[in-house]
């Protein structure tokens, strides 16, 4: 069936695995898994699977890259050969190198870089099983990993993608409605400062769905956000520390 | 991998060798007891088979994907196997992102070796078309966490993965390769299991840990199968073992390999 | 001082105050007049200064000046040297910072003709214990003045076994009888894994 044809939503409004339009898939998120590392962050999104891990500050490799400034702000997205329906090639694609481009400069807003002159700043997001929204679900989980890490941030950075399925805007698409609906829009924010640090689109939207997805989409992203509030909660005040209360972001 | 502290590593070493001298290691285990081995499998949904395993604080993930492929010209008869697989730069700070290493290629041709050679899955049953078509099975590992060993916790993680991996049958008809519904088991026979150890000084030492690694002079992997055979065996490091270290290890190695390899079948149930 | 009144967590963007009610102290930002958190932990408002800060609950283990690190030195110039440090405060750090180690002063070695240095307070390979004194420009300065800084433990030129200590400046080899200068820890030789 050609792109865009797949039923995907019925007339009930209910979607291929029961959600409403505007509902995000289930969520869990933990922080500091990975031993070695200096912050790190699991995320389990829908069918995602994804670690993230931070090294640093720590001395850059080779010198030449050395930024007097500030620090470098490395990214890596990369998924596993097995995370996919058929192997992936591990060497990385066109799109994984994309993705950590963007992934870096989705986080790089929020790290205080110049508090860390002349080092680099590692991030490592591996995606162990893909499903729809794997960036967004890496840049939430190597957010937390940052925060984990100690590293000065001015804000969290939390995503979510919205897009189009048979014509009509919805929230958090799952691999499915990704490869056989209408379009994608992954955003990420920096949720107290109400700015964003990610924008993709792909798909034709009119006027008003475009601005219903993307506003769809931040909304949400607050929704993650929430979780992602929680799981450093439970990280560094056991969970029991109440957290000071998000105030409400200026649109 | 490890850092390059010539002195620090020298003082380390003379210090471990000491402790291996009265029987003794630096976290109280015997030399011939490896660290608390655990093993998950089925953690990746939308792998053909998985394993999550850790060896102390090494972790590993391994993956299965099966699909249908061309066989080699040599063996037209035969199933592909590959094992592949990757330090993660995430696991160690000393892990580096880009190609493979030389030290990462080794790993997983050794555990590849273990796999093939222990006839742990019967390449001919892979077959479908003589010469056309053929099963591949793939199993990836994703090193998560570095502390020593990955030898062997890539080795049970593999091993694990591909004991639990199951396929769509596949039929075939007028010459042709068609997909079932039915669910069937990759068609595994034996589990081998390695077992390696580090020669620090003059005393072997099993499964040893990043610290131990460290200050290694000698490494050896030997697998074993299910009747007690050796079935690959891989010295590294540059330096040397005895006849009679080579003999000594493979006499552990069969012993605790039988331990390890029962929680292995227990995990895999 | 009377104690700092303490808060519940908070964590990285969360508001903290406005500008007008405080100054932003340590891990706070000011930003648009709202004063926020750079990081997860525990507020700290002090009354006297009007200074509002955050206590992180995890820090990325930089260095401080008055820290001490124990390294290997790598190269070494006239009045200094590349310390590759492997310890920080006593603690493995995996970072693979190097700091640079100033020599200058250093009464250890002594020297020869037009000033240059007959030996050095240190040579490459030795491990030595230093303490940080300055951070300035991102580079981490370092000295060995004080008695409990300095080698700790160094090969033999030679023969590349460990070395004994000789005297309070010298250090020799049991094995082949070379003695060399050293500006010397004050417990060379009696550390054992851990510096």
């Amino acid at each position: 069936m050609a792109k865009g044809e797949t039923k995907l939503i019925d007339e009930k409004g209910n979607r291929r695995d029961g959600r409403k339009w505007d509902q995000l898939r289930p969520i869990k998120l933990q922080v500091g898994l990975v031993k070695n590392a200096d912050g790190s962050a699991y995320i389990e999104w829908g069918k995602n699977k994804i670690m993230a891990a931070v090294y640093g500050p720590k001395e850059v490799h080779p010198k030449h890259q050395v930024l007097a400034d500030r620090a470098l702000l490395r990214c890596r997205y990369h998924m596993a050969p097995f995370s996919v329906d058929e192997r992936k090639n591990p060497a990385p694609s066109r799109r994984e190198i994309e993705i950590s481009k963007v992934m870096r400069e989705a986080l790089e807003p929020a790290v205080v870089v110049g508090d860390y002159p002349r080092t680099a700043i590692e991030v490592w997001v591996e995606v162990l099983q893909s499903d729809g929204g794997s960036r967004v679900a890496g840049i939430t989980a190597a957010s937390l990993a940052l925060a984990d890490a100690g590293i000065n941030m001015r804000d969290l950075v939390v995503g979510c993608s919205c897009g189009m399925i048979n014509g009509q805007v919805v929230a958090d698409l799952d691999d499915t409605e990704d490869k056989e609906g209408d379009g994608d829009m992954p955003v990420a924010i920096l949720p107290n400062l109400g700015l964003v640090s990610l924008l993709q689109v792909d798909g034709v939207y009119s006027r008003e769905k475009f601005q219903k997805a993307f506003e769809l989409a931040i909304q949400k992203g607050k929704e993650v956000y929430g979780m992602q509030r929680e799981a450093l909660n439970a990280r560094f005040f056991g969970g029991e520390a109440k957290v000071t209360q998000v105030e409400e972001v200026a649109e | 991998m490890s850092m390059k502290n010539y002195v620090v590593e020298t003082i380390r070493k003379a210090q471990m060798v000491q402790l291996l001298a009265a029987g003794k290691r630096l976290d109280e285990r015997a030399l011939d007891q490896p660290r608390e081995l655990k093993v998950e499998t089925g953690v990746i949904p939308k792998a053909n088979g998985s394993a999550r395993v850790t060896l102390g604080n090494t972790e590993v993930i391994a993956g299965v994907k099966v699909a249908t492929g061309i066989p080699f010209p040599d063996t037209p008869d035969k199933g592909i196997l590959m094992v592949n697989g990757e330090i993660l730069p995430m696991s160690s700070p000393y892990a580096e992102a880009g190609p493979p290493s030389p030290e990462a290629i080794e790993l997983a041709r050794v555990v590849d070796r273990g796999v093939r050679e222990s006839k742990m899955i019967a390449l001919e049953d892979l077959s479908l078309i003589p010469g056309k078509t053929v099963i591949s099975v793939f199993c990836d590992f994703n090193v998560m966490n570095v502390d020593g060993n990955l030898f062997d916790a890539v080795s049970y993680a593999v091993v694990a993965a591909l004991k639990t991996a199951k396929m769509k049958k596949f039929k075939v008809k007028d010459d042709k390769v068609e997909v079932t519904e039915e669910v069937v088991p990759v068609p595994v026979k034996k589990t081998p299991v390695s077992v390696t150890f580090a020669r620090i000084g003059e005393r072997l030492v099993v499964d040893p840990s990043a610290e131990e690694e460290a200050s290694m002079d000698m490494r050896i992997t030997i697998t074993t199968e299910d009747g007690g055979n050796v079935c690959a065996t891989q010295k590294g490091e540059a330096s040397t073992i005895t006849p009679t270290q080579v003999l000594e290890a493979a006499d552990i190695a069969i012993r605790v390999g039988k331990d390890i390899r029962a929680r292995i079948l227990e995990a895999t149930k | 001082m009377k104690e700092a009144k303490r808060a519940q967590g908070v964590l990285p963007g969360d508001r903290l105050a406005v500008s007008e009610e405080f100054l932003p102290g340590s891990h706070t930002y000011d930003s648009s007049g709202l004063i926020r958190s750079l990081t997860a932990g525990s507020v700290v408002k002090d009354p006297k200064s009007m200074e509002i800060s955050v206590k992180p609950a995890a820090e990325p283990g930089l260095f401080r000046v008055d820290d001490w690190v124990t390294g290997q030195v790598e190269a070494t110039q006239a009045n200094s040297a590349n310390v590759h440090i492997f310890f920080h405060n006593g603690k493995p750090n995996h970072k693979d910072f190097s700091g640079m180690l100033s020599l200058r002063g250093l009464s250890g070695g002594g020297r020869g003709e037009r000033g240059a240095r007959r030996t050095t307070p240190v040579k490459s390979g030795d491990v030595v214990r230093c303490r940080v004194f300055s951070l300035v420009n991102g580079i981490i300065h370092l000295n060995i003045d004080e008695p409990d800084m300095g080698v700790v433990a160094a090969l033999c030129g030679i023969c590349g076994k460990p070395l004994q200590k000789g005297s309070a400046t010298k250090v020799k080899c049991d094995e082949c009888g070379n003695v060399e200068d050293r500006k010397l820890a004050r417990d060379f030789g009696t550390i054992p894994i851990e510096p």
